[in-house]
Parts: C-alpha cells; structure tokens; sequence
C-alpha cells in the first residue's frame, strides 16, 4: 500500500477507535509489520484526549491470506487469556464486517517487547535458560485451560477427543489437496503415514494455540511479555501445540534445544508439570510428523497465493521454498528411519 | 566471454540488500525488499543446475520402475509406468523437464504406495535413496544463515 493510502487508513482508523471508545483520538502515525502472511499487521500511534501517545495493533485480513481463517476465532482465542498468566495483548476492538474500514479486523493494545526470527540460533543468548522455562509453562497453562468457561470452546462445535487427530489430518489434507502445484513424493508419504498410523486419543480437549512457537512471542530481556498469533487456534489435542513447538524446522541450527531455548526432556518436564497431562510418547512423535504435514500444507498455500499472483508479498515465496524444504527434510529423515 | 545470469542475478541481490534497501525509510518496505534480495541469491543457485537436476532425478525414477515394474502385479499401475517409461526423447527446455518430472513423481508415489502395502522393503529403500538425491537437489536449508531477519 503506497504511503498516502496507508495514512488515509490511519486516519480512518483513528475516527473508527474515536468513535468506538467515545473520545477524541488524534491520528499521529501508521506502519505495516513485516512479516505474517495471513493478517495486514500495523502498529498504529494515536494521541488521546490526555496528550498522551498510545500505540495499537491493528490487525485486518488480506484479501489473500495464507490461511484462511476467521477473525472472530483469533479475537476470541485472544479474550480467553486476558488477565491471566498467560500473557497476551489487552482487546480493544473486533469489527467483522468490512463496512468500516474496508476489511474486518481487529484491535488490540500494543504490548512492549521484540518478535525474533524463529531462523535466529542466538535470538533468546543469553537468556535461552529463563525464557525456555516460561515457554513451556506458558504452553502448559494454555493445554491445561478449563474449557467450561472458555468462548473459544463456546464458539466451535463439535469436539471429540477421538477425533482430534482425524479431523485436524483431514483439514490439511484438503489444504494441499486444493493448492498444491507440483506432486511431492515426501509429503505424500508422510500423509501416508499418518492415516495408518493413528495417536491414542487425546487425554483431554484443550485450547490449542495452532501456531505456538519461537517467533510468535514477544520478550523483553528474560521475560516474555505476549503470545501473538492465535489465528489458528481451535481445541483439539495438546499434543498437537507441543508437537508443533518441537519441530527440529524451529531449531534447524541447533536440534537438541527446541524453539532455540532448552533441551527437549527438560521441555517436557516443565510442560508436563504445569500442565499435569501424561505425555504418550508414540503419540507425541505422530503429532511431530502431523506438523511437518501442516507446515508443508502452509508453505504450499503459501506458493498458491504467489504462483496465481494473489499475493506477490516475498513472505509467500519464501514460505514455499526455504520452510517447505526444511519440513520435507525433517520427514525424509523421520520416515527412512522407519523403515 | 559474456558475464552469466547467475552472476547478474547475484550482484543484483547483492546491490538491492546493501545499496538500496538502506535509503528506504519505511521499516517495512525495507524488509520486503531485504527479503526480495534474498530469495534472488536462492534462485541465481537453482538456475545453473535446474536442467541437470531435473535430468537426473527422470533418470532415476525412470531406472527404478523399469526395474520395480516387474514385480508390481497392479495392471493399470504397470500400465502406466509402461508408457512413461517408453518416453525416449525428452525435450531439455525447463518447463518440458519439470512436466516430464512431474510425472514421473506421480508414478513414483503410486510405486511406494503399492510396495508399501507390500511390505517390500528392498523396494522402499530404494526409493528414499531416490527421494533424498531429489531433495538434495532443491535443498535450500543450508541458507538459513542469511535470514536472521
């Protein structure tokens, strides 16, 4: 978006907040987020009645996204963790239709901290030992959240611990089903795979964050300060957020500490602790393989997006050639293991 | 002798990220192209040896059914990999090797997924050899260090 419309956007955006929270906001600066391919992210600055600055996060949806998901979902996921140990950005505002600002999105206030590469080895030195500890316990508080008080719960029907790992294969199946562009032998065999080779069902239903990793959360020195990204939460299976967070693609320069933090028993210890779920390792291990399977499923929709020319951003690009090729190798050396 | 794409490409890479990227003000607009830097250094490494790549891997799978194909007992499989296999000119631009190769990876799925029933692992092991020379081809990982951002 060249600068002009982004100013324009700005403004808007700062009559709609003035509007929404019933006082004067004056509209001071806008930019785009770089990175995140299934939301335009901005951070926006705006002076409120006092004179004093306060920057937003506002997040709209694509025309073309990565994935295709619901605005309300993420909103929701977001309002099941205000105010508790599991830290996230306070909500403003969810605006689902595209009447006002041309496109739904939502609002939320901007927390302190830095985004690392998830690619980055040396992103957490020297606190990898103090922010390790608080990652896995975060992730433990998430899969141990009751659901009877949860609007995420309320608002996706139809859950069943048998059928978590099921209903989760077959969603990203379809996703490379619908977008792929070229025949993939390696993925094709891990799909394979999956369908024989089913988990235990799951030990209880959880709050699944769908993308918890290295990179989408915010720290400042050791402490981190907000879980971000929640558009792909759903409930299902804790495995399946603590298989995510395993993958070797987050640790690609050093496999033996995931998510470039801490080693992986101690991982588990800690998460194991605050979530107090019995982890079945011959389950946990499917769930590891099911994420390269998703990955591959979002870095071939990704390649989608930029082949018909959807999307041109580079994040799309990039998405399908150097994650995808990492998720492939992770099951070329998985699956010619078992054999 | 001319100067070659690849290197074209490079110092075009190299120009963008380091000379042009810097005078953009905007923290976004410059990621985006750091990013497009980036992903042109990846691809001036494909190009050169796209074509010889994707030569090699039609080689391979083609070898691999010729030889697998007899001890395969599913017609239309057999079928198929009888015709793709009887291919003996292919043309060498990149979009005919890619199509051809795109077949062959169809054949080369179905294969594993009929040995696999079979439980015949000779048969299997041979095809991940296969799959890991293709994924050495395209392999991109080792280039992590570039993207710290």
């Amino acid at each position: 978006m060249e600068e002009n419309a982004t100013n324009i956007l700005g403004q808007e955006f700062s009559d709609f907040l003035s509007s929404k929270l019933n006082q004067q906001f004056k509209f001071l600066s806008i930019h785009r987020i770089f990175g995140g391919a299934s939301r335009e992210t901005y951070r926006v600055k705006l002076q409120n009645e006092e004179k004093k600055s306060q920057n937003f996060i506002y997040r709209r949806t694509q025309d073309s996204s990565l994935i295709e998901t619901d605005q309300k979902t993420e909103y929701v996921a977001y309002s099941d963790f205000q105010d508790t140990e599991v830290p996230v950005p306070k909500l403003i505002a969810l605006e689902e239709s595209s009447d006002k600002l041309g496109a739904p999105f939502l609002v939320m206030e901007e927390l302190s901290g830095v985004v690392a590469s998830p690619f980055d080895k040396e992103a957490y030195n020297p606190y990898q030992a103090e922010i390790g500890e608080q990652f896995w316990k975060i992730l433990g508080k998430i899969a141990s959240r009751d659901l009877d008080s949860s609007n995420l719960n309320k608002l996706l029907p139809n859950k069943n611990k048998n059928e978590c790992c099921t209903k989760e294969l077959n969603y990203w199946v379809n996703v490379i089903r619908k977008d792929s562009i070229g025949i993939e032998p390696i993925l094709e065999a891990a799909i394979r795979e999956l369908f024989r080779s089913k988990p235990q069902p799951a030990s209880r239903l959880s709050i699944v964050h769908g993308d918890y990793r290295n990179g989408n959360f915010l720290f400042e020195g050791k402490h981190i300060t907000g879980i971000l990204d929640w558009e792909m939460a759903h409930i299902g299976d804790p495995l399946e957020d603590l298989g995510w967070a395993l993958s070797e693609i987050w640790c690609w320069g050093k496999k033996e500490t995931p998510a470039y933090l801490i080693p992986r028993k101690e991982a588990l210890g800690i998460w194991t602790q605050e979530s107090q779920i019995e982890i079945d390792e011959d389950s946990l291990l499917w769930w590891e393989l099911f994420a390269c399977v998703k990955g591959l499923a979002i870095w071939i929709s990704a390649g989608h997006e930029f082949s018909t020319g959807k999307n041109s951003d580079p994040v799309n690009l990039f998405s399908a050639w150097l994650p995808g090729d990492i998720h492939s190798e992770i099951i070329l050396n998985k699956l010619e293991n078992l054999l | 002798m001319k100067p070659e794409i690849n290197t074209a490409l490079i110092t075009l890479a190299q120009e963008l990220i380091q000379r042009f990227s810097p005078l953009l003000q905007d923290e976004y607009e410059q990621s985006r192209l750091n990013s497009w830097g980036t992903l042109l250094l990846m691809a001036s490494m494909d190009l050169d040896k796209a074509a010889d790549n994707l030569i090699e891997q039609n080689k391979l799978i083609k070898a691999f059914l010729k030889k697998y194909s007899r001890k395969i007992i599913d017609r239309d499989l057999i079928k198929e990999i009888d015709l793709l296999t009887k291919v003996k000119k292919p043309k060498y631009d990149i979009s005919a090797l890619d199509e051809l190769n795109q077949e062959f990876r169809g054949a080369l799925v179905k294969t594993q997924a009929y040995f696999e029933k079979e439980s015949n692992s000779e048969a299997l092991k041979e095809i991940w050899k296969i799959l890991r020379v293709m994924h050495n081809h395209r392999k991109v990982s080792h280039l992590l260090t570039l993207l710290k951002s």
